[in-house]
């Protein structure tokens, strides 16, 4: 059997699994570019998020060189203004934890705060 | 002979559509999933901050444990945001690199004083892989098209469940 012909793998290899670290360091990079000195407007919150979800996203798929091939990503944003409310954010995932994972990442000034989670899901 | 073929057709039809319903996201269903978690464990409760982890933590469980028992092949993601309602605003936006025939998302806004959002991934293997390119890009608080959502209102909390599908 030529184990070097092109093989089909269920399992990604160990460099080519989710890299937390990047994705979280994509994360933090984008949120602080974007979100520098902003200020919350209610008018201009949700093209915001949605830009910033965009933004995310295209830099993990793109940024990622090789690895992140076989993933599918799932960037969620909450961009929400600072009132003193409470707030609290949780996620739980359904998964294959040998391969799947997250990254997050958080960003706050006095105005608003934004989290940002990027969730890889390896597609088999 | 024509007989028999009409009816092995009929029949793998009909399989093929139990199949296809079985390993699709239906938006309607996991809605009342979600719903359901949500109502039972908050109610009519105000927000209360010492609550909040335990709260949390039951709304997304057993949320979870229920999409799971629906027995689909499917991967699962569920967040949950709980905000305090003091006329603050919040946004939610994501965007996703899946694939659109397979995979799919939902949620719920119930007004109390949480937000909460399940995004869940029914990660489904396709023949082609290029099917894959597929970006699905929406934007939230009030919900865009294509998801499903689900209002409720109280006096002191919001709540918004969103759910993700992924097919594996």
């Amino acid at each position: 059997m030529d184990a070097g012909a092109s093989a089909y793998l269920i399992r990604p290899n160990y460099k080519d699994k989710f890299k937390a670290v990047l994705a979280k360091e994509c994360i933090g990079e984008i949120l602080r570019e974007q979100l520098y000195g902003a200020q919350y407007d209610p008018e201009e919150a949700p093209a915001l998020s949605r830009a910033l979800a965009d933004s995310i996203k295209k830099k993990i798929v793109v940024f990622s060189d090789v690895g992140f091939d076989r993933y599918k990503l799932v960037v969620q944003v909450v961009v929400g203004e600072q009132r003193g409310e409470g707030v609290k954010m949780a996620a739980r995932c359904f998964w294959d934890a040998d391969t799947d994972s997250y990254a997050q990442d958080i960003f706050m000034n006095d105005s608003l705060f934004c989290v940002a989670a990027a969730f890889g899901v390896y597609y088999y | 002979m024509h007989a028999v073929e009409m009816l092995s057709f009929s029949q793998t039809y009909c399989e093929l559509n139990y199949f296809h319903s079985q390993t699709t996201f239906v938006v309607d269903e996991i809605t009342t999933v979600i719903k359901e978690a949500v109502e039972s464990t908050i109610g009519n409760s105000s927000y209360q901050h010492s609550q909040i982890n335990q709260w949390m933590s039951s709304i997304v469980e057993s949320s979870l444990s229920q999409l799971t028992k629906l027995g689909k092949p499917f991967k699962y993601i569920v967040t949950c945001i709980i905000l305090q309602k003091n006329g603050a605003g919040l946004h939610t936006a994501s965007s996703c690199f899946w694939d659109n025939s397979t995979d799919g998302k939902t949620y719920c806004k119930t007004g109390q004083a949480f937000h909460i959002s399940f995004f869940f991934f029914n990660a489904k293997r396709t023949k082609s892989k290029h099917n894959r390119e597929i970006a699905f890009n929406e934007t939230d608080f009030c919900f865009s098209t294509g998801s499903c959502k689900v209002r409720w209102e109280n006096k002191t909390i919001y709540c918004i469940v969103s759910v993700f599908g992924l097919a594996i």
